[in-house]
């Protein structure tokens, strides 16, 4: 358990620097000015020189990118070209945003979606086929379609939750929740059938192995054989799905922060790629490499502990 | 045969299938017209995409324009067809990307191995860590908005998950023998690659790029909807949503059609997955059976209605103090009303403490009856007829709840595959207290003390309770299955082929174990078994089954003694314990036939040396002999001589 | 919606000279008049903002509606209401020179920065002087300033190098020059993006707010007229997405955001007031006059047909009419220099016919800049890519998703037209649009005809004849065609059902919530 812990996050400096590499040249390769962007339209080339400079933007690639990682090193992901903020303040302040969304649409996902398929599973007809007809529909339908249906039903027409915005948990956890439910729920939906299709595929395959007819030739209840035997064994590569979910959370929040005007890291990150505020991006390139890392981290860990054979004694 | 040309049957076979399949053809229809219709915009659309006419702006549906006209007045219809074009070809070119990547890096490391697949492996690491979401915009901010190249980083970016499905997908084929064949005769590994392990995963791959094709068109619209993409006023999916959305408190009609036509292709992509993964899965499972059900003949339950074997009160009686009683049991597998009879008219007794044999071949119908007895038989199968009464208590038709309190507590079973019948995922010992709770209400720790009681009873060590079941052996798994079985404390223990899967040698320790218990415990067994040897060393009565029926009882020494039933006989010859040393083992030829084939005359009739036209007009019926002997056949007098 | 959430600069031009003057020669009273009996101070007021400020250092910041994230920590030296009228703010009185090139300023005394210091003729004088060398876009605005002099602790003389009527104009709250940031701000510019050292109202609070997001500003207690404070805090939301500013609004999260004509009828039926003002004149920009790229553009008669070619009664009515007018020329109806009935008309066969005259009967291709943050989901320019369409003019467009990204690629010089709005309150103003070197003008074109009429309008001394030259701009313009306008569209503002007090006007189109007289202040009724 330890061994895989610590390998994992050696492997996550690796992943780290090659994925902040990516980025960096990429970004390299965007055109357009950031001094520019800074200064707008009517700034003179000298003005336009004198901030490059400070910018250090006119030292090679090479050099620009050793200084960031340099920082990054000693905690520091340096300042927004932009907003001059430094980028730890900017990240952190929008992390508890987008981990909020993430955290509660994977509850939301794991619990509804395991649950929904474990129910179609059992009791199959009607409500199997049902069940499938709606989880069809959930993934066909495109999250941001969905979330400004959402806005438009239930914030603008009934205005049960608010459309738009985030309140801290600290400050009203109870505004806190209304202010996540619409863009959760739009979050949600692809994963939710997602994991539901592949619970109830698994459950359904599980219901036939032996060990199950055994504990019911056993006499132990059809409540435990399902909620204690089909859930645990169904949940394996269901936990896989819900682990590339998870992931997949991350691309899902970039647009219904936008659609809700979240303050999260998705938002940020679109404002940063757009006005060419590299170490922004960069910064946040590191949180989701991280993210991702630590969620394969958590899924593999699970794995672990539901899974007796591949448990590191 | 030659490979390729079966694996070519396979996949025929495999759009066979798909097409067999509603929803896959449906969904299959809808995904040709949408893209046929996309692509044909230049001649079908109704109007200029991008003719607009400021006077009858954001309409709804009419004539003159089916699915009404968006804030510039154009024809949202034409618009669709248009922007089809652009999204569909997004879909095909990160289709295409991520194949190009995944499909040989996949098979090479799942085929390959070694060093070849723990590099590509953590190269598929790299792909999955690195924020793909942060990599397309910055792709969309050096290329001008350009989707090509947005969506072939797409492509790459998703094709780290490919890779692994293709590599799991490679390494099992490559696990089976006739690659394995392939490769000694001689061939290359890139053709072995190519001919047969492409084409055997060519199904997981459909199913894969369907669902991936379903994904891409969501980023592809979603990234539009973003106004990246081609510049207006070409038309796209994704900028029709964003600008129905703009005008959503104006004009809600809008967000309708351009919403519903990336819903309409992603359902049917995603439709199309599941039929093409239904379709692949059943080239698995249903191999060998294909081809039409033949309609049930001697198995359609009227046939006992009609006939000589119409029960007579007196046979249906129960015999007193028996412990089970199942008389005229009939079990239909399949669609209420429409079943396969699986086993029918079964007629037996188990008296108190007595060790039965259920013996017959593969395919008799002893584990159906078996299961039959728990109620276990399922979703699909049903009792269609018959009774089963526990101490005079009728099983048949009895509520879930009160039959559960039968399982385990009066009945209890131990199946075939001990490596299989214990939940992988718990440790022996909480499963055994599991069944140790479901019967008594006792605590934790004192269901902890009859767990090391039962271990010690099924000599094992306590120690075996914190291991799991992949910890131990096949003969220590089915001593645990005892275990769990003994743990209700059962009347009636039914053992279905308990050693058949066991090495040689712990099959005589299990058999032991099972008459020491039986002994213990004086619990009435039914052992299931198609070993004589078995059944003569623990049973007193045997049963033997044949295609669905029962078609001799007796007890076990006049078995042996003398059969009265032609297949008791072939069955006792082609017993492994009764040969003769040196001679080649005598079989049976033929085979039992299945359900749906049975003659309406005697079942073993085809494969019988003294069957007659008798046996065949005419539903056979059991015979009752002397003793409690009983036979189902018309020539009991001429077995002597056979035998002689 | 739109993923870019880059800054939004509502680049905008305007210029109340009359009016300056007039208020600074009778130097109006500093008044300090009590909030009115129906109205509650303190508590949250929340506003939306379409853009990340440009800058929170006013020296780099913008100006317009985007003026809200630096003026409300920096009293700027004149205030000008919302009907557009210039009272005092840290300047008591001031007073152009005869011949408009000198600027004196007599400064409030008692004032003192958010870092303790006084506020006094040199704390200006370094404000507008680091103004000047910081480099920020709004710095043309300041004027051809010569020197700063400070002869008394209470007075800046400014001066310029040529008439400079509009300067006490440019020295309001609406643009960015005339705010001054204290010393201890000036000696470490860095930190005025963290923090804010003015003598405004309000302080930026940087824990309270999310960089990007959500800007917060608290009441300083410090403040000069404590009666004048409204609020206890101000947050600052931004919100770009048309439909999400719509819900925010209606649904009362924000008090007060700028909605646009397509939400405008919604907001409406909801019960909220709406508030508007003349701003945007919308139009296709010939920059490529000189035929460098298309050589069909070197052509007046071409120009003059491509004008004709625009349907603007229709783009009106699809644009919805109620806040969007047809516009043939290039000032909005009620600005200075409008001409009545006059303006390009509709005419499609003549189109043709003078395409055809100029040269290009069968039409030509057309590469236009345009970007899709104001022109939201591109319709007009869209529009006008289609009306050019029916007279064969083929037009390729090029769309940015971001206002710096569209500035930057307008000034490559690679693009012979683009799409963006013009605001002035005269048609002077607009015309500097064209005629000095920036977005609208990226080939540098000017025109010695034009020129002389700017000059003479701006040397006019009385109000007619400074109407009768601003008319004969209007026309000149449309002579030269450099410019089509299409439509004006209004700025709309939607107010919360508890503020009052929120006034625009043509001369002042972007209300901002705070005000030294508590008289213009936005207020909360009870």
């Amino acid at each position: 358990m330890v061994r895989l812990i610590v390998n994992r996050l050696l492997l996550s400096i690796v992943l780290i620097v090659i994925s902040s590499i990516a980025i960096f040249l990429l970004m390299s390769l965007v055109p357009g000015d950031p001094a520019r962007t800074i200064l707008g339209a009517n700034a003179t080339p000298d003005s336009i020189a004198r901030l490059r400079d400070q910018l250090g933007l006119d030292q090679p690639l090479l050099i620009q990118y050793g200084t960031w990682l340099g920082g990054v090193l000693h905690g520091d992901f340096g300042t927004s070209v932009f907003s001059g903020d430094p980028v730890e303040t900017l990240i952190l302040a929008r992390v508890p945003v987008t981990l909020s969304l993430i955290l509660l649409s994977t509850l939301v996902v794991a619990v509804i979606g395991t649950g929904l398929g474990l129910l179609s599973a059992v009791r199959g007809g009607v409500l199997g086929k049902f069940l499938d007809a709606i989880s069809l529909v959930g993934l066909a339908l495109p999250s941001y379609w969905v979330a400004i249906l959402f806005v438009a039903l239930f914030a603008v027409a009934i205005r049960i939750f608010p459309a738009t915005g985030y309140t801290s948990l600290l400050q009203d956890p109870g505004r806190w929740l209304l202010s996540l439910v619409l863009p959760v729920a739009a979050l949600s939906l692809g994963g939710v059938t997602i994991v539901a299709k592949q619970m109830r595929d698994s459950a359904m395959d599980v219901l036939a192995r032996d060990y199950i007819r055994v504990l019911r030739a056993t006499g132990i209840r059809e409540r435990s054989i399902v909620l204690k035997h089909v859930l645990r064994n169904a949940a394996l590569p269901s936990l896989t799905i819900l682990g590339i979910t998870v992931v997949g959370a991350l691309t899902g929040a970039v647009f219904v922060e936008n659609v809700f005007v979240l303050p999260g890291l998705g938002t940020l990150v679109t404002q940063a790629t757009m006005s060419h505020d590299l170490p922004v991006v960069l910064g946040v390139g590191v949180y989701f490499t991280l993210f991702v890392i630590i969620v394969n981290l958590i899924i593999d860990l699970l794995y672990g502990v539901l899974n007796p054979k591949v448990r590191v004694p | 045969m030659n490979r390729s040309n079966g694996s070519r049957a396979m996949s025929a076979g495999l759009v066979r299938r798909v097409l067999r399949k509603p929803l896959g053809v449906v969904s299959g229809v809808v995904l040709i017209l949408i893209v046929g219709a996309s692509f044909a915009g230049q001649w079908i659309a109704p109007h200029d995409p991008l003719a607009q006419n400021l006077r009858i702006v954001r309409q709804g549906p009419s004539v003159a324009h089916l699915l009404g006209t968006d804030s510039l007045g154009r024809d949202v219809l034409s618009r669709l067809l248009f922007g089809g074009q652009e999204s569909l070809s997004g879909v095909v070119v990160a289709v295409v990307a991520m194949l190009i990547i995944a499909i040989p890096l996949g098979i090479l490391a799942g085929y390959v191995g070694g060093l070849l697949d723990r590099v590509i492996l953590r190269v598929v690491d790299v792909l999955l860590s690195i924020p793909g979401t942060i990599i397309t915009l910055a792709v969309l901010a050096i290329f001008n908005n350009n989707m090509f190249v947005a969506m072939v980083s797409v492509g790459v970016l998703a094709s780290g998950a490919f890779i692994r499905v293709f590599r799991s997908a490679a390494l099992s084929v490559r696990q089976e023998l006739y690659i394995g064949a392939a490769r000694v005769s001689g061939l290359s590994r890139v053709r072995i690659m190519a001919n047969h392990v492409l084409p055997q995963i060519r199904g997981v791959l459909l199913v894969q790029v369907t669902l991936f094709s379903a994904a891409t068109l969501g980023i592809q619209t979603g990234l539009a909807f973003l106004a990246f993409g081609p510049p207006p006023p070409s038309p796209t999916w994704g900028g029709m949503v964003a600008e129905a959305a703009t005008i959503i408190q104006i004009d809600p009609w809008l967000l309708v059609p351009t919403g519903g036509v990336i819903a309409l292709t992603t359902l049917a992509l995603c439709l199309l997955g599941d039929a093409v993964r239904d379709a692949n899965q059943e080239r698995f499972t249903l191999a060998g059976l294909e081809g039409k059900p033949s309609a049930p003949q001697a198995g359609k339950s009227q046939v006992h209605t009609t006939g000589a074997d119409r029960d007579d009160e007196a046979r249906m009686a129960v015999t007193p103090g028996a412990l089970l009683s199942v008389r005229g049991l009939t079990v239909g597998f399949g669609a209420e009303g429409r079943e396969t009879t699986a086993i029918q008219r079964v007629d037996f007794d188990i008296h108190p403490g007595e060790v039965v044999g259920l013996v017959g071949e593969s395919g008799s119908g002893k584990t159906v009856t078996a299961l039959a007895l728990l109620g276990l038989l399922g979703a699909n199968g049903r009792v269609t007829g018959g009774s089963i009464r526990l101490s005079g208590e009728e099983l048949v038709g009895m509520p879930h709840a009160r039959l559960r309190e039968v399982r385990g507590a009066r009945i209890a079973m131990i199946s075939q595959e001990p490596m299989v019948a214990l939940d992988p995922s718990f440790r022996v010992g909480s499963q055994i207290a599991e069944a140790v709770r479901a019967h008594d209400r006792v605590s934790r720790a004192d269901a902890r003390a009859r767990c090391e009681e039962l271990l010690a009873a099924v000599r094992l060590d306590p120690a075996i309770a914190r291991r799991y079941p992949h910890e131990i052996s096949g003969g220590m798994a089915q001593r645990v299955a005892i275990a769990m079985a003994l743990a209700g404390r059962p009347e009636l223990l039914i053992a279905d082929e308990p050693t058949t899967a066991l090495d040689v040698t712990v099959q005589a320790d299990i058999l032991d174990l099972l008459r020491t218990v039986q002994e213990e415990t004086q619990m009435a067994v039914i052992l299931v078994s198609h070993d004589w040897g078995v059944v003569a060393d623990l049973c007193s009565r045997a049963i033997v089954m044949y295609a669905g029926e029962v078609v001799e009882r007796a007890r076990v020494a006049d078995v042996f003694a003398a059969p009265r039933h032609p297949y008791t006989t072939a069955l006792l010859r082609s017993n492994p314990h009764g040969a003769e040393p040196g001679k080649p083992l005598p079989t049976i030829g033929g085979s039992v036939p299945a359900p749906q084939e049975w003659p309406v005359g005697c079942h073993f009739a085809a494969r019988c040396p003294l069957a007659t036209e008798a046996c065949r007009v005419a539903p056979i019926d059991i015979v009752h002999l002397e003793g409690d002997r009983a036979s189902r056949c018309i020539h009991i007098d001429e077995l002597a001589e056979v035998r002689a | 919606m739109s993923a870019s959430r880059s800054p939004v600069r509502k680049i905008a031009l305007a210029a109340v000279t009359a009016l300056a003057v007039i208020c600074g020669v009778t130097a109006c009273s500093s008044a300090g008049s009590s909030s009115e009996p129906t109205s509650t101070k303190g508590g949250t007021l929340t506003t939306q903002f379409a853009g990340v400020p440009i800058s929170l250092n006013p020296a780099l910041g913008g100006s317009g509606g985007s003026a809200i994230f630096t003026s409300l920590p920096y009293d700027s030296l004149i205030y000008q209401t919302g009907d557009g009228t210039l009272i005092p703010d840290l300047a008591t009185k001031w007073e152009l020179s005869e011949g408009n090139t000198k600027l004196t300023l007599t400064l409030r005394k008692g004032v003192t920065f958010t870092d303790g210091a006084t506020m006094d003729a040199a704390a200006v004088k370094a404000s507008l002087e680091y103004f000047l060398k910081a480099g920020g876009g709004d710095a043309r605005y300041a004027g051809p300033i010569s020197d700063i002099a400070t002869p008394a602790s209470d007075t800046v003389v400014i001066s310029y190098t040529s008439a400079y009527p509009d300067a006490p104009y440019y020295l309001s709250q609406y643009w960015s020059v005339g705010q001054i940031i204290g010393p201890k701000g000036l000696a470490n510019p860095k930190s005025l993006l963290t923090s804010s050292d003015g003598t405004g109202q309000y302080t930026y609070s940087a824990s309270q707010s999310v960089s990007g997001a959500s800007y917060t500003f608290v009441r300083n207690k410090k403040y000069f007229n404590a009666e004048a404070q409204q609020f206890d805090k101000i947050v600052v939301k931004v919100i770009g997405d048309p439909s999400a500013v719509s819900s925010a609004v209606t649904t009362g999260q924000v008090d007060f955001a700028g909605v646009s004509p397509t939400t405008a009828a919604t907001v409406k039926s909801s019960g909220l007031k709406l508030v508007t003002a003349p701003f945007f004149t919308w139009g296709l920009t010939l920059a490529d006059t000189q035929g460098t790229l298309v050589p069909a553009l070197k052509n007046d008669d071409v120009r003059q047909a491509m004008a004709m070619a625009i349907d603007r009664d229709a783009l009106a009515t699809a644009l919805g009419a109620e806040y969007t007018q047809a516009n043939g020329q290039m000032g909005a109806k009620g600005t200075n220099g409008y001409v009545s009935d006059y303006g390009f008309h509709y005419d499609v066969s003549k189109a043709k016919s003078l395409l055809a005259k100029g040269g290009y009967p069968d039409g030509f291709e057309l590469t236009v800049l345009t970007e899709n943050i104001l022109d939201s989901q591109t319709t007009i320019s869209q529009a006008i890519a289609g009306d050019l369409g029916k007279i064969g003019i083929k037009v390729n467009l090029v769309v940015k998703n971001s206002v710096p990204d569209f500035i930057q690629a307008s000034l490559t010089k690679q693009y012979p037209a683009v799409i963006w709005p013009v605001v002035g309150a005269n048609s002077a103003q607009v015309l500097t649009n064209f005629t000095q070197p920036g977005v609208t003008n990226p080939f540098g074109n000017t025109d010695e005809s034009l020129n002389t009429l700017y000059s003479n309008a701006q040397s006019s001394t009385s109000d007619s004849a400074r109407t009768e030259a601003y008319e004969k701009i209007t026309k000149a313009a449309n002579d030269a065609a450099w410019f089509l306008p299409a439509v004006s569209t209004d700025n709309i503002f939607a107010i919360g059902k508890n503020i009052t007090n929120v006034t625009a006007s043509a001369l002042n189109p972007n209300p901002l919530p705070q005000a030294p007289d508590a008289k213009y202040a936005w207020k909360r009724t009870k």
